[in-house]
């Protein structure tokens, strides 16, 4: 070790970090504890030499929360959601559900991949397969044996794999000079689907909080926090101990059960969102939104009904009104969407007075009425806890809105006089 | 790019306007006597040559329809080089077609290979901008969509598409480090194609910024060697002394030199003025600014489209103001033109000057950079920009293709513009300052090296620019101890939880800036921007804002939102702001003894605060009030080294009458002598003529006090006279006396650069002949000017005896008599530099007997 660097460094008024800076290089131990030691696997050999791989089958029963493994679901919902092109009826056999473990949380090409749980279906059991990155020259095989297990499959599972694990893996693909498997699947990031369906009932949408709201699941005591993985592979790295690492392998494996469970009940949920025993009104409103998108109006129509029935907390509630109001007024309902605004207003609702006006003024050309409703709409906004600024610029509006409705309304008369 | 290069006809009519104007002023004395020097540029016919034969036919297509069928000698041989792989530097001067040296061979290689890629980095986002819509408008059709521009404007949701499809991308070198380099394998295809790398106005890149720039650069080969390409350089500079060996240093390739430019063009006059003396016995002379406002008010009335460079931007204010007030017939045509404007306003004043319907810009050096805007036919430039690279490039602004063009520099009272004007040669025939970088500084380094094992790891005899593997192993070492790095069995991976660019800046003290709300019909409408560094002074409670000539009243000043409340104003004075700077230690990390002293290394402070401002009359100048006003103070925290002379030493120059140091002690009869020349001159100010109103005039000695052998010769009443302060303040620039200890900071910030190679600006100065940090002991202080610092001041500590040394051999061998700006500096017009003196305390620091 160069003293001096260290010195000058320190003299330049470097802030060399709060570790222990030990000028002596860590002692160079033997492997205490190797990791066939601690997980169950076997030397898989590939074109660049071995990789470790640890295999885990599930019996058919295999519960994982609340999730039974073996009752498949009709996965055709969800396909439409996810919008890649394959069959409707593509079977559970071809999806793969991917997680990695990593050096480190922040991505770029400073990030590297060291543990891959890939999880499928085959006859009738749920299987994982875990592939280890003993030590970081061993990467060409590593890639090699990932692109070779990847190969049965057509989709691609992950959670936030979009953002993170796609991306840091073609990096690792394209920085050991390979082509990257990853981009010729298809790939469906359930994170984004979470985040809609469950946009109204819980803030933490991460798929360890997902695990204890939705799954109903706990984690066993072998369990280690995400953000201390890459310490403890580090950790490793240095005294070549892998006990730790059986934590780091556990945690893989539920989170790539998780991932699956969670993948189950989403397709269920979609596919019947008022089937299960008790449906959340706020999950339903969601998934209604969904349909919409979908073009799907009728499946809509009928959740945002059960949903009000259900009830809802207020600012829900009034968001739903209007929701379900533009929907009837895009499929040709408008009388049905006027009940809905009605509704609306006896909340003091601004802009569904507006709303009524205009049904009054274009459909019905009775303006008497629709100036009516534009003042009430007026005294409502004076009530309103809208900011000032804004207040005043929708009171231009709205008066402006009634010195039309005034002039149409005398061209009328002056017409009926003639 | 400008328009040289279109085959258009010369308006004969234009260069007539020249002659006329240069006639009318010859035939005026009270002109002529001012201009000090005049130097001709002689007109040249250019050289030109056809395209090359085996040129893309589409490509010369588009350059026919841009109106370009030929190229100057000088572009052909910057593409030849370009074309058969060579780094190339080009550094012919303003409107000599720079851009389109690298945009023919980038286009057509582009065209050719649909593999190859190039990749520019501008210093500015507007230069960005300039040079797309050069790209587009000779873009072949089939090449239109592989053209983007990568900044942090760009959405991100066209980033992936860019990454993607882009071939030719435009972006700065911030972006390449935050958010290119650290996510190479996204621009796998770019990388692998890449062919040419263009960084256009590399003179910016020196000092601190320069060499964290070398170190980016060393970080792009190294993943274009990665990727198996070799791109070849492409570097355009405005004009630097060691252009070729600058270009070396920050690409580590040998580099040719294209400097001699070959486009046609007219005679070009350059004049340096001196503004008439307007108070004889004192030797005040009229101020620079109203002076060039004149003079661009008589080339306005000719006719002839004029740029005014000024140093503040409340010049350019003012003298928007002034010439309007001048010229109201062509009040429109005036525009103001400097940073804190919005950036569509300042598109717009470009355009105007493209198109001629601006007849006079007032702007401060923003406008110097490559910023497409035509030529000028006339540039003045009031006051000395600072140095003579700047001066040329201000200068260059002017001359547009081959008619006759003028520039005009108009000296301020300032010491450095009175030395210019009498010695013109300095300017003239002085080579421009040098660039220099280190980009080895050792915490500079390490920043990078960081950044560089993110990118890739490192293995056993990698290299890093033309650092060999010994070189970098020791900081891959630290690094390792510091957890930030794991050596493995074979290579040096990245293992730190974060992204080491995002937290290193290349360019030091940016900050958000400040924006200018003014309530219009009930909105808040953007008007500009302040940079953070000037909100204290420009903006703070009570100021007066001057914005594209109209004026505007400080409301409130919110530090929280960033946000500036101002209200439209009609009163008729300005402000101006009262600082005060103050130096603080805070710990002393070494020291050891000198001859003459001590000299010291250790962490400082420096503080800059607002203390009040003054209102002055916009008619009479004079200053209507004082207020005060504190705003919280900035501090700047970082390393200093400073030289303490001890006792004995300014004993030895007292005896020998070499120190000035002393503040003067006016003597005994002093009240009762001003009392009487105040009385005598009727409490009037002698130079304005404004009379006493609440507080008293000053007394002013007409010849130094220090040139006096007593008091009673000095306090005669003859000598004496009444003055306002702010005519005090100019008579006293006449007459500047500088103390040896002033000398010596000068010439330690002109020549530390040197020794540490940075830009004069990376250090900051500072002396003090009876310092508090000292016991009351002189001190020359130069310290780190940027947070934290670099390491400079420590290296200058570590050198100090070669630096003194070096600096004793500057000044005995400069053959100048009373000082100038290349050893000690300058004092006032009739005042003294202390050349002596700072010689005396110079062998007092070098152990050498004074030798009188």
């Amino acid at each position: 070790m160069d003293d001096t660097l260290l010195n000058r460094l320190r003299s330049l008024g470097m802030q060399l970090g709060n570790a222990p800076l030990s000028t002596n290089p860590p002692p160079k131990v033997e492997r205490l504890i190797s990791i066939e030691k601690v997980v169950n696997g076997i030397n898989y050999p590939t074109l660049f030499g071995d990789i470790f791989i640890s295999e885990k089958q599930y019996p058919p029963d295999y519960n994982h929360g609340i999730i039974d493994f073996s009752s498949l679901p009709d996965l055709s919902s969800l396909i439409a959601w996810s919008r890649i092109p394959i069959e409707s009826e593509t079977s559970i056999k071809e999806f793969v559900f991917l997680d990695t473990e990593t050096s480190g949380l922040s991505g770029g090409t400073g990030t590297f991949v060291f543990l891959i749980g890939l999880g499928y279906w085959k006859n009738d059991h749920f299987l994982l397969t875990q592939i280890f990155l003993r030590d970081p020259s061993e990467e060409p095989a590593f890639l090699t044996a990932l692109e070779e297990f990847l190969t049965p499959f057509k989709i691609l599972v992950t959670y936030n794999g979009k953002s993170f694990d796609a991306p840091l893996l073609n990096n690792r693909f394209i920085m050991n000079g390979f082509q990257s498997p990853v981009k010729r699947l298809h790939h469906i990031d359930l994170l984004s689907l979470t985040r809609r369906v469950w946009r109204n009932r819980l803030d933490d949408r991460s798929l360890a909080n997902l695990e204890r709201e939705i799954l109903n699941l706990a984690r066993a005591e072998e369990e280690i926090p995400g953000w201390m993985v890459p310490q403890i592979y580090f950790e490793y790295l240095q005294t070549q101990n892998s006990a730790p690492l059986r934590g780091v392998f556990y945690h893989n494996e539920v989170d790539i059960l998780s991932l699956s469970a969670l993948f189950l009940h989403l397709a269920n949920l979609l596919r019947d969102p008022l089937g299960s025993n008790n449906p959340q009104s706020l999950d339903l409103i969601a998934i209604a939104r969904l349909y919409e998108e979908l073009g799907d109006y009728t499946s809509a129509i009928q959740l945002y009904e059960a949903s009000l029935e259900i009830g809802l907390p207020a600012h829900f509630f009034i968001q739903t009104l209007y929701r379900f109001a533009n929907l009837h007024r895009r499929t040709g309902k408008i009388e049905a969407s006027l009940n809905l605004w009605l509704k609306a207003a006896e909340f003091y609702e601004v802009d569904a007075c507006i709303e009524i006006a205009k049904f009054y003024e274009h459909q019905q050309k009775s303006f008497q009425h629709a100036i009516e409703w534009t003042e009430l709409a007026l005294t409502y906004l004076d009530q309103s806890p809208l900011p000032r600024y804004l207040k005043k610029q929708r009171r231009i509006e709205l008066e402006h809105r009634k010195q039309r409705l005034f002039q149409k309304q005398n061209r009328s008369k002056n017409q009926d006089i003639p | 790019m400008d328009d040289t290069n279109r085959n258009s006809i010369d308006h004969p009519k234009k260069s007539e306007r020249m002659k006329k104007i240069l006639k009318f002023w010859q035939s005026d004395p009270t002109f002529l006597s001012n201009v000090s020097a005049i130097q001709v540029n002689p007109a040249s016919d250019g050289h030109f040559v056809p395209f090359p034969d085996n040129f893309d036919k589409d490509l010369l297509n588009a350059l026919k329809q841009d109106g370009i069928d030929a190229l100057y000698s000088h572009q052909s041989e910057a593409i030849q080089a370009i074309i058969q792989s060579k780094h190339t530097i080009i550094t012919t001067g303003t409107a000599s077609g720079k851009s389109l040296c690298y945009l023919l061979p980038i286009l057509e290689r582009c065209h050719n290979n649909e593999t190859a890629t190039a990749l520019l980095l501008f210093p500015t986002k507007a230069l960005t901008q300039d040079q797309f819509k050069n790209f587009l408008r000779l873009s072949p059709s089939s090449l239109k969509s592989s053209i983007s521009i990568y900044d942090g404007d760009t959405p991100s949701s066209q980033r992936a598409k860019i990454r993607h499809t882009a071939r030719i991308l435009l972006s700065n070198p911030d972006m390449l480090h935050t958010a290119i380099l650290p996510h190479h394998p996204n621009w796998e295809s770019f990388f692998r194609g890449l062919t040419y790398v263009v960084l256009d106005e590399v003179h910016l890149y020196r000092g601190v910024f320069g060499s964290h720039i070398a170190n980016l650069i060393r970080r792009l080969k190294r993943i274009s060697r990665f990727y198996s390409a070799s791109p070849t350089f492409i570097l355009t500079s405005a004009t630097v002394a060691n252009a070729k060996e600058h270009a070396e240093n920050l690409v580590e390739e040998s580099f040719q030199l294209i400097s001699h430019s070959q486009s046609p063009r007219g005679r070009k006059y350059f004049l340096l003025y001196n503004p008439p003396i307007i108070h004889q016995e004192l030797g005040v002379r009229r101020s620079a600014l109203s002076e060039a406002v004149r003079i661009a008010g008589d080339l306005m009335v000719k006719g002839i489209q004029t740029l005014l460079f000024t140093h503040t931007r409340k010049n350019v204010e003012i003298g928007v103001k002034l010439l309007q007030s001048q010229n109201p017939d062509q009040a429109q045509q005036v525009f103001a033109y400097r940073s804190g404007y919005l950036s569509v306003e300042r598109r717009k004043t470009e355009e105007a000057l493209k198109t001629g319907k601006a007849r006079a810009v007032v702007a401060t050096n923003a406008l110097e950079l490559g910023v497409d805007i035509g030529g000028m036919e006339a540039v003045i430039i009031s006051g000395y920009p600072g140095s003579i690279a700047a001066t040329h490039q201000q200068a260059g602004r002017a001359g547009r293709k081959q008619q006759d063009s003028l520039a005009v520099l108009v000296a301020s009272s300032n010491p450095l513009d009175q030395y210019i004007i009498k010695h013109p040669e300095y300017l003239f025939e002085k080579p421009p300052e040098v660039a220099l970088i280190n980009p080895n500084n050792p915490l500079i380094l390490y920043q990078h090296l960081r950044c560089a094992v993110f990118e890739l790891p490192f293995r056993q005899n990698d290299t890093f620019g033309n650092l060999s593997w010994e070189e970098i192993h020791p900081y891959l070492q630290v690094l390792t101890l510091n957890r930030e790095v794991f050596a493995s069995a074979d290579r040096f991976l990245w293992r730190a939880n974060q992204y080491p660019a995002q937290n290193i800046s290349l360019r030091s003290a940016a900050g958000d800036s400040f924006l200018l709300h003014v309530e219009e019909d009930d909105r808040l409408i953007t008007i500009g921007e302040v940079d953070q560094a000037s909100v204290d002074w420009m903006v703070h409670p009570n100021a007066i804002y001057l914005h594209q000539g109209q004026t505007f009243f400080v409301e409130a000043l919110d530090f929280e939102k960033k946000l500036v409340r101002l209200i439209p104003f009609n009163g008729d004075y300005y402000t101006q702001p009262l600082m005060e700077q103050n130096i603080q230690i805070i710990s002393e990390e070494k020291n050891r003894s000198v001859p003459g002293g001590a000299i010291r290394v250790g962490e400082i402070e420096v503080t800059r605060q607002l203390t009040g401002f003054r209102k002055i009359s916009w008619q009479t100048k004079e200053i209507l009030a004082t207020e005060e006003m504190e705003l919280p103070p900035r501090t700047l925290r970082t390393v200093g080294y400073w030289i303490e002379m001890d006792g004995l030493s300014v004993q030895k120059l007292l005896e020998n009458n070499l120190w000035s140091g002393k503040p003067n002690n006016y003597g005994p009869n002093w009240d009762q002598q001003r009392k009487l020349a105040r009385q005598r001159d009727q409490y009037t100010c002698q130079l304005c003529g404004m009379p006493e109103k609440g507080s008293n005039h000053h007394v002013h000695h007409k010849i130094p006090f220090r040139q006096f052998t007593s008091y009673e010769q000095a306090n005669r009443l003859e000598n004496l006279i009444t003055l306002c302060p702010a005519c005090h303040q100019k008579a006293e620039n006449v007459v500047r006396i500088r103390s040896g200890l002033s000398g010596l900071r000068y010439l330690l910030s002109q020549i530390a650069p040197l020794f540490v190679l940075c830009d004069p600006g990376d250090l900051g100065s500072y002396s003090d002949p009876q310092s508090p940090i000292s016991q009351g002991n002189p001190i020359v202080m130069v310290y780190d000017n940027s947070p934290a610092g670099i390491g400079l001041s420590d290296i200058l500590f570590e050198k100090h005896e070669t630096i003194l040394s070096s600096a004793l051999e500057v000044v005995q061998n400069c053959p100048c008599e009373e000082g100038c700006p290349s050893c000690v500096g300058v004092g006032g017009e009739n005042g003294s530099a202390g050349k002596t003196e700072t010689l005396a305390i110079l062998k007092i620091l070098n152990g050498q007997p004074l030798g009188l």
